[in-house]
């Protein structure tokens, strides 16, 4: 056994120090061997010497020193160790590998990270969209299956129509972003039956009414044609019922024409549940007498020209927070001034909402309830003017329109008081140009 | 030929801050021999040492925050051989290979090397090691870190490291007379 550790000492030209120790079996000489130099050119000789010194070593260790003595057992694996690796070299091309897969990898992970973002913005954009069941106007709305029927179909239905129209285009719209689209909207415009329902739906605009003659090929609208005003939200009147609006603009240079009337919906409440609040198209014979009907065709719209969303918000007789015995308590006179402070427009406790009203205005418990749902809810910052001490802070619903291309992203409409009922959106109505902007409520039935 | 363990032992931290371009070159030209060789004693197929120890030059310096330590990355890429080939270990379990691609210029240059080792008792010893204990061993003594580094790297209490390397060394000392007698 000596003499194989020998054979294998002199091969691989270690240190003389660990060669005693080695073949001595004892840690005397481990202090000038630790040095980790291993030995070149193993080869099987140089091996089998190895075993061999290594077995002398371990056998020599064990029976001279039983207890604790692994120094040299040590030694001699992390000799052992380092000369069976001793000839592995690295093969050729690793650098020029790694170096072309690191960049690759970075940007993977880059995009790992977008990709992450981006689907948590499409999730978070689409979920309360969704949860309306009326997103972006695709779909008619729940409790008016026939308000929506023409709006929705005039589109597709006439598409062998306007597929004739592109050649004859007089004024093709350069460079939009919507040019496959238009060719299978474009028979709507020409029918006579869209430009007599939107006469009946409000005032119509020059630019509309002369290209729905034409019959030209008008783009549909797309998400950077459009921009959005801020709303406009009226004062409640002694019904508790809300009329305002939501304003577009078409804020591109180029007509175009809307694929659809868009989508209302309920994005926060404060409160009051959510599930109260219900969102509807206005039909005849609804509560919402003041709005324009839905079934107008969405307008074209000329450069700087936009269109108004009314809507229309009914509360409920009864809120269901709210006791029967407090509806009956509240005189009508707090339920005024209470939402009049809440309210940014009218500072007049009364008279302010009556132009769309229709309901009796004093004493009717209906009208109470809405206002004396605050002593369940939540606190709202607005509610402090009100001088009634025992007027609490009402609930609130924020409600939001986008249109149809689904952008620009919903406008906001808070609905003070709002604590159960029903939004109403009527037609939509052409605004010509913004300096001619009517100011006060949406329209007067 | 002789510069086995200088790379893997003494300079821990001898790379220079630089561009992450120059810290692979460098750092590459530093360690690579000594982490191929580290992939070679713990893995059981030495065919993808060159993979594991790539695979983890890639993603060290594909994160740049660690590229940002320059006396850390030797530390960074021992623990990442170490979890690859723990992993390459698993996958083989479960008939999966690391990387599908095989190396192609490996195979004939270092067969004859790759042949001794594979051959070697010592290896054959390693193998039959638990895992753990094996992964203790070789970086106690191959790579020269103390027990606390051990611990630190494999992310087990240094009672652990103790207990593996003592128990380690016996089942190794068991498997040598084993195979030589």
């Amino acid at each position: 056994m000596a003499d194989g550790a020998g054979k294998c000492n002199a091969g691989g030209g270690a240190g003389d120090g660990r060669s005693s120790g080695r073949d001595a079996g004892l840690g005397s000489g481990l202090g000038s061997g630790a040095g980790s130099g291993a030995g070149s050119g193993v080869g099987p000789e140089l091996n089998a010497g190895l075993h061999a010194g290594l077995h002398a070593g371990l056998d020599s260790g064990l029976d001279a020193d039983l207890d604790a003595d692994l120094t040299t057992d040590e030694l001699i694996v992390r000799d052992l160790m380092h000369r069976v690796v001793s000839d592995i070299q690295p093969a050729p091309g690793g650098l020029p590998r790694i170096r072309t897969a690191v960049p690759r990898r970075r940007a993977a992970r880059r995009g790992a990270w977008t990709g992450a973002a981006a689907l948590a913005v499409a999730v978070a954009i689409a979920l309360p969209t969704l949860h309306t069941g009326d997103h972006l106007g695709l779909s008619g709305g729940p409790g008016s299956p026939h308000a929506n029927g023409p709006a929705a179909t005039a589109p597709s239905g006439t598409t062998p129509d306007g597929t004739t129209v592109p050649g004859a285009s007089p004024h093709p719209d350069p460079g939009g972003p919507g040019a496959g689209q238009p060719s299978g909207t474009a028979g709507a415009s020409p029918t006579p039956g869209a430009s007599s329902v939107r006469a009946d739906g409000g005032t119509t605009a020059p630019a509309t009414a002369s290209s729905s003659g034409d019959g030209p090929v008008v783009p549909l609208c797309t998400r950077l044609d459009l921009g959005q005003d801020g709303p406009q939200v009226g004062s409640a009147d002694a019904g508790g019922r809300i009329y305002g609006w939501f304003a577009v603009t078409n804020v591109s240079g180029r007509s175009c024409r809307l694929g659809g009337p868009g989508a209302v919906f309920v994005t926060a409440v404060s409160g009051t549940d959510r599930s109260r609040i219900r969102v509807t198209d206005h039909t005849a014979g609804d509560p919402a007498t003041g709005l324009p009907l839905a079934d107008t065709d969405p307008p074209v719209l000329a450069p700087q020209a936009g269109y108004r969303v009314p809507f229309a918000w009914i509360p409920d007789a009864v809120c269901p927070t709210a006791g029967p015995g407090t509806a009956t308590a509240a005189p009508t006179g707090q339920s005024g001034a209470n939402q009049a402070a809440l309210t940014t427009q009218a500072p007049a406790a009364t008279g302010a909402p009556g132009s769309g009203a229709s309901a009796a205005p004093t004493s009717n418990p209906q009208t109470s309830a809405s206002p004396t749902a605050g002593p369940t809810s939540a606190p709202s910052p607005t509610a402090t003017p009100t001088p009634n001490p025992t007027a609490p802070n009402p609930p609130s619903a924020t409600i939001a329109y986008t249109p149809a291309p689904g952008s620009p992203s919903a406008a906001m409409a808070v609905l003070p008081g709002a604590c159960a009922g029903t939004v109403y959106r009527g037609g939509l109505q052409a605004v010509n140009a913004p300096t001619q902007q009517p100011s006060g409520t949406p329209s007067a039935g | 030929m002789t510069a086995v363990a200088p790379g893997a032992a003494d300079s821990g931290a001898g790379t220079d801050a630089g561009t992450s371009e120059d810290l692979l070159t460098e750092t590459y030209q530093a360690h690579y021999r000594s982490l191929l060789r580290l992939a070679a004693l713990l893995l059981d197929d030495l065919s993808t040492c060159e993979d594991v120890v790539q695979e983890a030059f890639i993603r060290v310096h594909a994160a740049r925050r660690r590229v940002r330590e320059p006396e850390k990355t030797l530390a960074y890429l021992r623990q990442t051989v170490v979890n690859l080939s723990r992993s390459t270990l698993r996958r083989r379990i479960l008939g999966l290979r690391l990387l599908q691609k095989p190396m192609p210029d490996m195979a004939s240059a270092e067969e004859g090397a790759y042949d001794a080792l594979e051959r070697d008792q010592l290896k054959a010893a390693l193998r039959g090691l638990q895992r753990r204990q094996r992964e203790v061993l070789v970086l106690r003594y191959f790579v020269d870190m103390t027990e606390a580094q051990v611990a630190e790297t494999l992310g087990i209490s240094l009672g652990s490291v103790k207990a593996y390397g003592s128990r380690g060394l016996a089942a190794l000392r068991v498997q040598m007379e084993a195979g030589h007698g």
